[in-house]
């Protein structure tokens, strides 16, 4: 097993913060919205890419992200504008899975093919991204989320429209398997 | 070092251990494995415990799976109204949908004709049943749809969690004499066939298992060999389960000759998955913890009857984990990943595989902030 030792900025924006800064940037603050993008751009990259499995698509979900949020922030009434972003993470990056694979009539985002292939993981030289690319696109989403997005599997539950059983059965799943594709 | 060790073994073992199963056979609950998920204690209200109806059944004539009415659970909101959506069936549409969180059950409990209309009746088991969540079903069920509500002993989701587990056990151990494990979406109870007797399993498996599973012996209950879908190829249990989803009825001696290799080659890979099943990430990501689901109404006679007073049980407690810490300083423990399939092994090689993710974490182009500061200013 191979796993480099990169490091990684484990500073999550907490949800108490970042309601102050949706605050600002409701007021026309630029700064306030570089700030959010600073600390969540990664993580939502992160989440985009496994769901899209390509880079150029990934960034332009991102894009859309980002513009979204700044052009229509979330009211009041969103307490946890840390999962809305990601719930709008999510839709977008399906969204934008079943425009180009043309399935615009699929409902459930469950429905959409497995099998697109994560274009990155070819060109990475990291064990994990090409480990990651051999599961299934809802496990690598719910890896993403709990893991780069700090998200417990009640809130993934909800980001994602599944039962939080699932997701916690499912992130079970890929451990194990990338633990055995890791250790062979 | 050892010293420490074994004087703070001595004080636990001698106080905390008698007086703990003295307190816990004086109450009518008992806590379950640590690692099912935790429940927001808001949420879900505990069922009220019923001293008439035991969850291990005594050897009896029962043939088929426990029914809702077998519990005696109390009504709420027995409204016998119709739904006011335009499902037709409600349990496809959850079938498709996925089932409602705090859902415990949903048995169809008949049909019948009404001023040439066919009106088929329901009974719905809620965890933390209220109004509002009737009505949210009320919205969703079909006018055709009767609904009677009443409360759940636990949530349908959760129970999922425990039939795999039961299902991991029937598999895991050997001579454990689990036949079957039947996962019910018409009752709040899992019954788990055995080849033994059924006190022999609830006197182990209580405080495990208790409230969310029925043991039956074989005698007592016919066997169900249809909906059964054998595994492939691949030898893994975990894509056995999941084919299960719709069979609901897991066979230990059929996954077993399917599968010889299983449990001398296959076993590490579970051992890191039993008991620990949900394995938490880090030390602040306290994912699933302890949570009282069921109630046992039977208390074992072998209960201790002696107490043991507050304050010792505290003292002697705070002197055991400081000795325990000293130890634990002086020893430093390490975990290395091997090959002899030790729980503490695989969270090691678990926590290696999160580290290395959150370190993998991708970055956009650095010119993408740009790109979306000239969008917004467009």
């Amino acid at each position: 097993m191979n796993l480099t030792g990169a490091t990684h900025s484990t500073d999550i924006l907490s949800d108490k913060r970042l309601l102050a800064l949706i605050g600002e940037m409701r007021g026309g603050s630029m700064k306030a919205f570089e700030q959010i993008y600073s600390a969540l751009s990664k993580p939502v990259y992160t989440v985009a890419l496994r769901i899209a499995g390509e880079r150029t698509l990934a960034e332009d979900i991102t894009q859309d992200v980002f513009v979204k949020l700044y052009s229509s922030p979330p009211d009041d009434s969103v307490k946890k504008p840390r999962a809305y972003i990601f719930a709008m993470t999510h839709n977008a990056a399906i969204n934008s899975l079943k425009k180009m694979l043309r399935l615009e009539d699929i409902e459930s985002a469950e429905d959409i093919p497995d099998g697109y292939s994560l274009q990155s993981a070819a060109e990475s030289r990291l064990d994990i991204a090409a480990a990651l690319a051999k599961l299934p696109r809802t496990e690598r989403e719910i890896v993403a989320l709990h893991i780069n997005g700090g998200f417990k599997f009640r809130e993934i539950a909800q980001i994602m429209g599944i039962p939080a059983g699932t997701a916690a059965w499912r992130w079970n799943k890929a451990i194990k398997t990338l633990r055995q594709i890791l250790e062979e | 070092m050892k010293k420490y060790v074994t004087l703070s073994l001595i004080l636990l073992s001698a106080v905390i251990l008698p007086a703990y199963s003295a307190s816990a056979a004086s109450q009518s609950e008992v806590s379950i494995a640590e690692d099912m998920p935790e429940r927001d204690p808001m949420e879900y209200s505990k069922p009220v415990p019923n001293e008439n109806a035991s969850t291990i059944s005594e050897p009896s004539s029962q043939v088929e799976s426990a029914s809702p009415s077998d519990y005696d659970t109390p009504m709420i909101f027995q409204r016998g109204e119709c739904g006011s959506g335009d499902v037709e069936d409600i349990i496809a549409y959850w079938e498709k949908n996925g089932y409602p969180e705090n859902l415990s059950f949903i048995a169809e409990t008949g049909s019948e004709m009404i001023d040439g209309e066919v009106y088929t009746n329901y009974d719905v088991g809620l965890v933390n049943a209220s109004e509002e969540k009737c009505e949210e079903i009320l919205d969703i069920a079909g006018s055709n749809n009767v609904l009677r509500f009443t409360t759940g002993a636990n949530a349908l989701w959760e129970r999922e969690l425990y039939f795999e587990k039961l299902c991991y056990l029937s598999v895991q151990e050997e001579d454990i004499g689990i036949l079957e494990v039947q996962f019910h979406k018409n009752s709040d109870m899992i019954t788990v066939v055995v080849s033994g007797s059924e006190k022999t399993y609830y006197d182990r498996f209580s405080k495990q298992f208790g409230g969310v599973a029925t043991f039956v012996n074989e005698r007592n209950v016919a066997t169900d060999n249809t909906g059964f879908v054998p595994g492939n190829s691949e030898n893994k249990i975990a894509n056995y389960i999941e084919k299960l989803s719709h069979a609901e009825v897991f066979h230990a001696d059929i996954f077993l000759a399917d599968n010889p290799g299983f449990r001398n080659g296959a076993h590490d890979i579970i051992e890191g998955m039993y008991p620990d099943g949900f394995t938490t990430i880090g030390n602040g990501d306290q994912e699933m913890g302890s949570s009282p689901i069921g109630n046992i109404t039977a208390i074992p006679e072998q209960a201790v009857d002696k107490s043991v007073p507050l304050w010792v049980i505290f003292a002697a407690g705070a002197a055991a984990l400081i000795l325990a810490a000293i130890a634990a300083l002086k020893l430093r423990v390490r975990f290395k990943v091997g090959t002899n399939g030790t729980a503490a092994a695989h969270r090691g090689a678990e926590d290696k595989i999160i580290s290395a993710i959150k370190s993998a974490e991708e970055q956009p182009d650095p010119r993408l902030l740009e790109k979306i500061k000239d969008n917004i200013a467009k």
